[in-house]
């Protein structure tokens, strides 16, 4: 339940952030990155990543109508659970030909390089459109087959199945064989992350375009982990047991690798998100074991937003992936949990209610129970480390007041509250944090930053490079509705 | 004087063996059922008691454990009764805590099943202590239902009449007045409590691995957690309310634990959220209520 009074603060750990860091970069040392040339239906990025000196950003663009995507309308049952979800009007949707595309940005001369354009192909219903919607996943790593660190982009589709692209270069691309991940003619639209460990790539399955509605961009019929160690080929070969062994467990979201490990999190509605962990040694499927359950004992935090590496720990976000607004996605959101789970298995809660676990009495090592001490913020989206300080974005609902309709889970003081609150949301308001120990979490913002667009809503990217860090808000509504994608630079020694 | 804990559930939630188990803590005492707090003062409190007695059994039992030389003797009961007589102005609050005074200022440990039908109830005890901790004990919704349906029906054949719960309306009829609206009205009540005052536990959990949830909870009240207090915990028989009470106040307890109040090993049996009631094909659990089910984790 969230909170009508502001609770007293559980006791902190109060040591100091570490003081041989460089200076951490403030909201003001940001500023806007020139952009010109992007195809005007972009609305954010999912995919940024630095490679050979220069920033490759993967675009996503907006949908056909924000209600409106073509494929949804196929879904079973249509829209009709769907309820109302932000705009509905099919013309704040963005062209039909235009789609994902991939762009180079040289930081030393301010240059943008487009190296990647969606195909546009007949679609199903004979119009032509865009092949790709989004950049999702991006990696460099070197695998067995490749000769140097090799980029490789994982493609979202609108109607067909997700595409890996590879270069060696950062400008010129090609797509790798196998679309979906060579499983045939199946609904297999997207991946969400690309990891590499033990000379292999990783990656897992993520969303459907038909037979569903368009908020399950996060669900799949293939709930695996697949790895290659020749993804030009493909190649892939799934290397757990169908979800899992455990079928609540309906996709999965997350991957990351600590000490010769891998890390997958799952989705799961029924019992809250799950994290196993792998060698990946023998032959596949791999040995795993299960070190999260449950959630971490939150059950209704069914997605593991954002995973990311830091200190020899993993900080794993968790949420409840309202999407679909049906049945058991009826009610929520909740303020966002975040957990660290440890090398050797053990995981601490760095923001969430306290708990009894059967992993121990689990209070949370920040104080603050859940959002990081903001009730609205459902989800944390990327985390991102710059010169030793970990850099967090967010996002909140208070601009979604839809979510504040048929809620027969909340109290009327509840309901007054949320509603209370929601009324004083501010256009492009939303938090970003630091932190250099894990411990103690400095606001960077609460109020989005300085002279962005006001139709952002939220953190989607933040990478941090040699030459500063980036960030990257995601935006309600492409470029030519007011909105668009905007990355922003910050770097404290040059600024 | 240390902050009382109140357990909160519906009944037949694992309240009693609960109470029971905590209180043998060394710096902690589980009281019978005292439904001090459904009043504001011990006037209005007697009129409840005139209409239902055996509500008195649980305090009078209190008293006399705590107050009183020999504990629970049928003079003591009667004692009791005239000392409670003298209380007649006094709040239920100041009754209380009397209780925790000749407890020598343990946790005392209040799990009266009537606060859940009453919000008036838990305002009055943050009223009375508002520092007060609170466990909010849960138990899968189907369990829940079929242990009181069955309670109930039990209580019919011997011409009882079923499960007494106080409330202004009858509450043991389907899931979502056995189950749904008690805990409603615990999460309501919970919104303006200090998070670190609260806490939620799935009952099964707690008596399926009490050795991984003992520690834990005297953690979060800040009691030992020795070995030695641990072990005490799950033995519920030593509870002074783990037998009848004296013949002119028997109850005051879950009868049942009463009867058997050793701590078994128990294994959480599967159950789900979508099939019908066993005694009703048309009843089933509806949207909210499945969606409170998997908030706590079933």
């Amino acid at each position: 339940m969230l909170k009508k009074l502001k609770d007293k603060l559980m006791p902190t750990n109060t040591e100091k952030q570490a003081v041989n860091l460089p200076a951490p970069v403030e909201i003001d040392d940001l500023r806007l990155i020139p952009m010109d040339g992007f195809n005007e239906s972009t609305r954010t990025s999912q995919a940024i990543i630095w490679y050979k000196g220069r920033l490759i950003v993967g675009t996503g663009r907006s949908p056909l109508g924000f209600m409106g995507r073509f494929t949804a309308s196929r879904g079973k049952g249509g829209l009709t659970d769907q309820g109302n979800f932000g705009a509905t009007d099919s013309a704040a949707g963005a062209r039909d030909e235009d789609g994902a595309e991939v762009w180079s940005y040289n930081p030393e001369t301010d240059e943008w390089t487009s190296v990647f354009k969606s195909p546009v192909q007949e679609g199903v219903d004979g119009e032509m459109r865009a092949r790709d919607r989004s950049i999702r996943a991006a990696y460099v790593y070197q695998t067995a087959s490749d000769t140097e660190p090799t980029l490789y982009l994982g493609v979202g589709s609108l109607e067909r199945q997700v595409v890996f692209l590879r270069s060696t270069d950062g400008i010129n691309f090609e797509e790798c064989k196998e679309h979906g991940f060579g499983l045939g003619d199946v609904d297999v639209p997207s991946v969400r992350v690309i990891v590499g460990m033990n000379g292999k790539l990783y990656c897992t399955p993520t969303g459907k375009n038909y037979g569903r509605g368009m908020f399950d961009d996060n669900l799949t019929d293939f709930p695996f982990v697949f790895e290659t160690d020749d993804p030009l080929n493909g190649h892939w070969t799934p290397v757990n047991e169908q979800a899992f062994g455990d079928d609540t467990n309906i996709s999965i979201n997350e991957l990351t690798v600590l000490n010769d490990h891998l890390y997958a999190m799952t989705i799961n509605k029924r019992n809250g998100f799950q994290v196993w962990k792998t060698d990946a040694k023998g032959k596949p499927p791999y040995q795993w074991t299960k070190i999260v359950d449950r959630g971490a004992y939150r059950n209704i935090s069914s997605f593991p937003s954002f995973s990311y590496v830091f200190n020899n720990a993993i900080y794993v976000g968790g949420t409840l992936q309202r999407q679909g607004r049906g049945g058991r996605d009826r009610f929520g959101p909740y303020p966002a949990d975040m957990i660290r789970i440890n090398a050797d298995d053990s995981w601490d809660l760095v923001s969430g209610v306290p708990r009894f676990t059967p992993d121990g009495f689990k209070q949370p090592t920040t104080g603050t129970f859940g959002g990081l001490g903001e009730d609205f913020i459902h989800v944390f989206w990327k985390a991102a480390e710059h010169d030793g300080w970990l850099y967090l974005g967010a996002a909140g609902w208070k601009w979604m007041p839809t979510y504040l309709k048929d809620r027969p889970d909340l109290s009327e003081d509840q309901f007054a509250y949320l509603q209370e609150e929601t009324d004083k949301y501010v256009e492009g308001h939303y938090p970003m944090w630091r932190t250099s120990d894990g411990e103690t979490w400095e606001v960077v913002t609460e109020e989005g930053i300085p002279g962005a667009n006001p139709h952002n809503y939220g953190i989607r990217e933040i990478l941090g490079t040699d030459y500063g860090l980036f960030v990257v808000p995601t935006n309600k509504l492409g470029a030519n509705k007011g909105g668009g994608l905007e990355i922003w630079l910050g770097d404290k020694k040059k600024s | 004087m240390s902050e009382p804990l109140f357990i909160l559930a519906p009944p037949r939630s694992f309240t009693t063996v609960t109470c029971a188990m905590l209180g043998n803590h060394p710096d902690m005492f589980g009281l019978a059922e005292t439904n001090l707090f459904v009043a504001e003062d011990y006037a209005k409190l007697r009129g409840l008691y005139r209409a239902r007695p055996r509500f008195q059994h649980g305090l009078l039992r209190s008293i006399a454990e705590l107050g009183l030389d020999d504990g629970q003797t049928e003079d003591n009961i009667e004692t009791a009764k005239l000392w409670l007589d003298e209380c007649e102005s006094a709040t239920t609050a100041a009754v209380f805590g009397d209780l925790i005074e000749w407890s020598g200022g343990k946790v005392c440990i209040d799990k009266s099943p009537i606060y859940v039908y009453s919000p008036r109830a838990m305002v009055n005890i943050a009223s009375g202590f508002p520092d007060a901790r609170y466990l909010h004990l849960t138990r899968h919704p189907r369990e829940t239902c079929e242990s009181i349906h069955r309670t109930r029906m039990q209580a019919q054949g011997a011409g009882a009449g079923g499960l007494a719960m106080g409330g202004d309306e009858d509450e043991s009829v389907n899931p979502e007045t056995m189950w749904l609206k008690p805990h409603l009205r615990i999460l309501e009540f919970l919104e303006n409590i200090p998070q670190q005052n609260k806490m939620r536990l799935r009952g099964e959990d707690f008596l399926s691995q009490p050795d991984v949830y003992l520690p834990q909870i005297c953690e979060w009240l800040g009691v030992s957690t020795e070995d030695s207090a641990i072990d005490a915990m799950k033995r519920p028989e030593e509870s002074p309310f783990a037998k009848m009470g004296p013949d002119n106040a028997k109850l005051g307890n879950d009868p049942s634990f009463m009867q058997s109040p050793a701590l078994r090993p128990y294994i959480e049996k599967p159950s789900d959220l979508e099939s019908p009631m066993s005694w009703n094909e048309e009843m089933e659990f509806d949207d909210v209520l499945t969606h409170y089910a998997m908030l706590f984790g079933y």
